[in-house]
């Protein structure tokens, strides 16, 4: 992690795709400097285009959410709480000793590439695959566009990229630089991120040290830091898992994430009482009004 | 007083960042971060339009009302702090005032770069005028009070002509 430099995951080259090891990223917003750099990486390896120069003014996040042509995001958190160790007094404003409570955190946001993902079983041409690194991805020459992952990502990651943009109808989302694992370099995110807020590896490793991690936050008065790797939920644990200072709801991530496709029992069993229930009320209407 | 720094995504003025989409698209417009003390007594909100008004011109910008700047208290008074990001010009795929309109050109005789961090402006909310009624705009606007040699070397104006040092103007001087 920090300070491994030539030795950190991230610098190394790999053969995870060829020896079938689950990987994984690690995102650590203590250390994210808000430089987007990863958003800029992204889009340069992946040859996504840029999608509009709307300024939002929501602190410095122009970005706004994952989609289509936003494949990692950098959120701008600005809250009213105390960050840390930062010592707090008085008003800024008047003669006190300390500051406001104030923090900004930065998060870099990305498809999470779920154990038990949504969008993989919404799929009906088997456009979206499980990759040996775990990690799952859309074959666009496969994709036939419907849309069907779109409302079954948990997150809201994936989406059909609208049509002035280059190849408009498809769904598009982060393939985990799947073409730079099978060569054994690490994903573009993770490679240029500057403080290894971003960090690639092996998914066991990662969560020893992220659960390292937390603890050391702990001693240094981030009470309120946690991991957000949902494994108790049908997502079923998530290959890029983060650390996040406070709710995961002030990040926009779902505190219990549902995969879609386990409400199917109890929706075909309503469906089909209903059913049984609208034929009998037929058969009554007939009985008695005849 | 107004503050400009640099934004990761743009490279000094954005000669070459604001012409790459990749980039233009993370920081599209120009702002200006004001306290959100400052923007109650102004009556702004976040995102309106607001001009930032100095002795050397004007622009305008989006105002970014954010907790991150604070005002001061200096000798018994607030002062309000306004930080510009420096990278937007007039052309590339992303444009908005530039910065550098606003500062004085004053050099720092010992590391001989300008001194461009800090200047005295006045916020005006609402667009900025453009064509004739910018004259008179930025004379209605333009703060006084402050020294009228613009230029460290500059001879004093009040020894020449043996009078008052005139209120600072932009467009004043040659008026008067």
């Amino acid at each position: 992690m920090i300070g491994e430099g030539t030795k950190s995951t991230n610098q190394r080259r790999h053969s995870y795709v060829q020896e079938h090891v689950e990987v994984g990223f690690f995102t650590d917003p203590t250390v994210c400097i808000g430089c987007k750099a990863c958003e800029v990486a992204c889009k340069e390896w992946n040859h996504v285009p840029d999608d509009g120069f709307v300024w939002s003014g929501n602190s410095y996040d122009n970005t706004g959410h994952l989609g289509a042509s936003t494949w990692r995001h950098v959120m701008f958190v600005e809250q009213d709480r105390q960050k840390g160790n930062q010592i707090v007094g008085s008003h800024s404003l008047g003669n006190g000793d300390g500051e406001d409570p104030f923090r900004w955190i930065f998060l870099s946001d990305v498809c999470k590439h779920c154990e038990d993902a949504g969008c993989l079983e919404a799929c009906p041409t088997g456009a979206i695959v499980r990759t040996e690194v775990g990690s799952v991805l859309v074959q666009n020459d496969v994709c036939n566009g419907c849309g069907y992952c779109v409302v079954s990502c948990p997150f809201g990651v994936i989406d059909r990229r609208p049509k002035p943009l280059p190849d408009a109808g498809g769904a598009f989302k982060c393939t985990f630089c799947y073409d730079r694992q099978k060569s054994g370099l690490v994903p573009a995110c993770a490679k240029v991120c500057p403080t290894e807020s971003i960090v690639f590896g092996r998914l066991d490793d990662l969560r020893a040290r992220a659960t390292h991690r937390v603890q050391e936050l702990h001693e240094h008065g981030y009470d309120d830091a946690q991991l957000y790797d949902p494994r108790e939920t049908s997502v079923g644990g998530i290959h890029a898992f983060f650390l996040i200072l406070g709710e995961p709801e002030a990040y926009g991530l779902p505190p219990k994430p549902q995969v879609p496709t386990i409400y199917l029992k109890s929706a075909w069993t309503a469906a089909f009482a209903t059913a049984i229930a609208a034929i009998i009320a037929t058969l009554l209407a007939f009985a008695f009004f005849s | 007083m107004l503050t400009t720094y640099r934004l990761t995504e743009h490279h000094t003025a954005g000669g070459m960042s604001r012409f790459l989409s990749h980039l233009s698209e993370l920081q599209p417009e120009m702002f200006a971060e004001i306290s959100p003390e400052l923007a109650r007594e102004l009556g702004v909100k976040n995102g309106d339009y607001i001009c930032i008004v100095t002795l050397r011109g004007a622009i305008e910008a989006r105002a970014l009302v954010s907790r991150r700047i604070r005002p001061v208290h200096l000798n018994g008074k607030t002062v309000h702090q306004v930080g510009l990001p420096y990278h937007f010009g007039t052309s590339g795929l992303v444009r908005g005032g530039a910065a550098n309109d606003l500062l004085s050109i004053s050099g720092e005789p010992n590391v001989t770069i300008m001194e461009a961090k800090a200047a005295a402006c006045n916020i005006v909310p609402g667009r900025l005028p453009r064509g004739a009624a910018f004259e008179e705009w930025i004379n209605k606007h333009v703060p006084t009070g402050g020294p009228a040699n613009l230029h460290p070397e500059q001879p004093p104006l009040d020894t020449a002509k043996g009078g008052e040092n005139p209120p600072g103007g932009h467009g004043k001087e040659e008026k008067e």
